[in-house]
């Protein structure tokens, strides 16, 4: 093949254009450190970075909402954790009102401190966080139980939030006051109704049906326990979770540092050897230089 | 190689004298110094063109002249004919021609695709998938505490963030539809300005053709760099008639060039897309035009961005679509069914969703009125705050996916457009330069031949001149002998 000038001239000029793009596109992964400078160099990568970082503001939103149901639950855990404590305290109180021995002066002592506790109760089963009555329902914005005399009404409702902490798990947000709380006022409100009318046999029956009434609270409480530690079991996984997606995205968007320095260093050196073979191009002689 | 039309045939360095003589010899030396001559004046031209772009070299050919009578074989007449031939391969600058309309196609594209691909290239977490996602969370974060006003405040700031990242790439690739549009009619006005300078050309070339002048070769190589010119920017197709003037078309219509008339390409507006159209004689002929600057521009304008618009319009009509209808299946604070989240939006005509990205705004202004819970359910409800949220997930029929999967399509789509747009560039211009390289390795002037060629047309000279002085000193002896 007939090599001519401008045919040495423009495969020199092609080879270092081809050089100088890579230069820039090794510059910029350096600075920016992501692989894919722009998107056409991995559409794919492009296109599920995309949804990584879905997922990853999923996981972040699931993380805030451990955080909150785990508030939740923790306060209803200690209201009821309370509550319990404080029918211990009736128990105690009705039991000794069983004895043959008192009077009524005494059974209105006992019957006045179970009044007392019954208010604590009250209160607790009236528990209020950041705005919100936890044993509501969906009623949260107004106190559920109200008493009339030694009647104690459910103004709350049966809804019960659940939240999503994960993909695939959801985590119940509270328990109804009215399946957890009420059937112990109602059996209260017997056993304080059967005291003042110094029934014995009724005061005995009161105490029983107290005692069953406990069972839908026990099972209450322990279902805020379990839920509890779901919440807590979540988090871990979501910190496990969040930490492997980071490694994959940085997998697919990072650009590996030293192999991007190690490709700077070659391609430069390519650009100084197409350089000086250019020089020789663009000082060559030809027959013109020898004659004279 | 095969070698092409000769363009030239020109110079007689004498006549053919019949009789052999002692002066005859003066002639056939007078014949070859001026031969000679040439071939420096031509091998000067050669070298001063070495670097013009399209320049094809010339050469002179020396042909011997003949005695005039064959049959008594008398031996020849030196350098009667020279002729100067025009190292020109058509085939290959036809070649070139139809391939740079390959790379002025991709060229444009990429040029074009370049700049979507910047819009869509979120790492920063920029754009419409964060803005989705925020805009989902939102209503996450109020699944936690629905009577929080604050977190209903954040609904509709999120849910305003959306519209406006919708508006603004929506923008900005309309913007660069129109930017390609501008293009359109400069590109237009430069194809009938280079037309109206080949028909300028063709005339000269006719002329010069005629009467067998000098510059025909230098008129043709500037012709041939503008034919390279106009193929770079429009797919035309040309042939030669007889007189050496090209007609110009292009490949599926329109005539630009006929001898040495213009028929230039006229600007309209598509009552449409108010878009550029490009007429000739009234007609429309902006279909036919496929490849070339032109061509490519053409197809983004038309094809490649209206695609990445529609998909835009076509996410946020079923998201607002979507998140209305969910809303309405909830109630709110005052436990009153939900109305609008983004205000509703009607298809212009059946099946198009043109301008719901454009158009997308946010209706609810209360946020009291979000309807974060279930039918008849209390403020403390979450119920459909959790619905709203899992629209996220959920494939949309109108989308055939989900939102965040749609929207990771049209990102891939971009990236691969842009992908495949470069590596077409990069193979066109390989193989013009490939193209360009063979042309040169016939066309183009090598100095060092040119040397070669100087030394031997000088040597030539020297000779010839040595032979004149020789007849001289025989015609002086023989003038004394006959006693002058």
């Amino acid at each position: 093949m007939n090599v001519t000038t401008s045919t040495m001239y423009r495969s020199f000029l092609s080879n270092l254009n081809s050089l100088d793009e890579q230069l820039v596109t090794v510059n910029q992964q350096i600075s920016t450190g992501k692989k894919n400078v722009y998107l056409r160099d991995s559409p794919a990568s492009g296109a599920e970075s995309v949804l990584l970082r879905e997922e990853s503001a999923e996981i972040d939103q699931y993380k805030a909402s451990t955080d909150s149901s785990g508030f939740y639950l923790q306060a209803a855990d200690s209201a009821l954790n309370s509550i319990q404590n404080l029918i211990a305290g009736i128990q105690t109180r009705g039991i000794e009102a069983t004895s043959a021995t008192l009077d009524a002066t005494n059974r209105d002592a006992i019957a006045k401190d179970i009044r007392s506790l019954r208010d604590q109760m009250l209160s607790l089963a009236n528990t209020e966080v950041q705005g919100r009555y936890v044993f509501a329902g969906s009623r949260i914005l107004a106190p559920p139980f109200s008493m009339v005399g030694d009647a104690v009404s459910y103004l709350g409702d049966t809804q019960l939030n659940q939240i999503k902490v994960s993909d695939d798990l959801t985590v119940q947000q509270n328990v109804a006051g009215s399946t957890a709380l009420s059937p112990v006022f109602d059996a209260i409100q017997s056993l304080l109704s059967e005291i003042d009318a110094g029934d014995q046999a009724g005061i005995v029956d009161a105490l029983a049906q107290l005692t069953s009434s406990l069972d839908p609270l026990n099972v209450a409480r322990g279902e805020v326990g379990a839920q509890l530690g779901k919440v807590a079991n979540v988090k871990s996984e979501l910190d496990t979770e969040a930490v492997n997606l980071h490694a994959y995205q940085s997998r697919i968007e990072d650009v590996n540092a030293a192999e991007a320095a190690v490709r700077l260093g070659q391609v430069q050196t390519a650009v100084k050897a197409t350089m000086s073979a250019g020089q020789s191009i663009l000082q060559q002689q030809n027959l013109f230089d020898f004659l004279v | 190689m095969e070698v092409s039309v000769r363009d030239f045939a020109a110079h007689r360095a004498g006549e053919l004298i019949a009789m052999s003589s002692i002066f005859s010899g003066l002639s056939i030396a007078q014949r070859s110094l001026s031969a000679q001559q040439l071939g420096l004046e031509i091998t000067q031209r050669n070298v001063a063109n070495a670097n013009t772009p399209g320049y094809s070299k010339l050469r002179v050919n020396f042909e011997p002249a003949i005695a005039s009578d064959v049959v008594t074989a008398q031996p020849g007449m030196g350098v009667a004919e020279a002729t100067i031939e025009s190292f020109r391969n058509n085939f290959i600058d036809f070649r070139i021609s139809q391939e740079l309309q390959g790379q002025g196609e991709q060229q444009a594209a990429f040029d074009a695709l370049q700049q979507v691909e910047a819009l869509f290239n979120d790492p920063d977490g920029q754009g419409i998938q964060s803005a989705m996602s925020d805009f989902f969370a939102s209503f996450s974060a109020l699944a936690n505490t629905p009577e929080s006003l604050s977190l209903r405040q954040q609904v509709i700031q999120r849910a305003t963030a959306l519209t406006e990242v919708f508006h603004q790439l929506y923008n900005r690739v309309k913007e660069l539809q129109l930017q390609q549009d501008r293009i359109v009619s400069d590109t237009v006005q430069d194809i009938n300005s280079i037309s109206a300078d080949v028909a300028r050309l063709n005339a000269e070339i006719a002329v010069a053709h005629g009467t067998q002048a000098n510059d025909e070769s230098a008129l043709r190589d500037e012709r041939q760099r503008l034919l390279s010119k106009l193929s770079e920017l429009m797919d035309i197709s040309y042939y030669e008639d007889s007189r050496g003037m090209v007609t110009v078309a292009a490949k599926q219509g329109p005539v630009l060039v006929v001898g040495d008339i213009t028929k230039p390409l006229e600007l309209g507006t598509s009552p449409v897309t108010g878009l550029n159209t490009i007429t000739q004689g009234g007609t429309d002929v902006t279909t036919f035009i496929q490849s070339g600057k032109l061509g490519g521009v053409l197809k983004v304008r038309d094809t490649i961005l209206p695609e990445y618009l529609n998909s835009l319009d076509d996410l946020a009509a079923g998201l607002i679509q979507r998140v209305n209808a969910q809303h309405a299946l909830g109630v709110d604070l005052n436990g009153v069914a939900g109305g609008n989240i983004f205000v509703p939006f009607v298809q212009p005509v059946p099946g198009s969703n043109t301008g719901a990205a454009r158009g997308m705004a946010v209706s609810i202004t209360d946020p009291e009125t979000i309807a974060a819970a279930g039918p008849a359910a209390g403020p403390g409800s979450n119920a459909n705050a959790n619905l709203l949220a899992g629209i996220q997930n959920e494939t949309f029929a109108s989308l055939g996916t989900t939102p965040g999967q749609f929207y990771a399509n049209l990102v891939y789509r971009i990236g691969s457009d842009g992908a495949s747009a470069h590596d077409s560039l990069q193979t066109k211009q390989n193989l013009v330069q490939q193209l360009e390289n063979q042309r040169d390795a016939f066309s183009g002037v090598n100095l060092d031949e040119e040397a070669v060629n100087i030394i031997r047309y000088q040597k030539a000279y020297q000779a010839s001149a040595r032979f004149v002085t020789v007849i001289d000193n025989l015609t002086s002896d023989l003038l004394r002998i006959l006693g002058g």
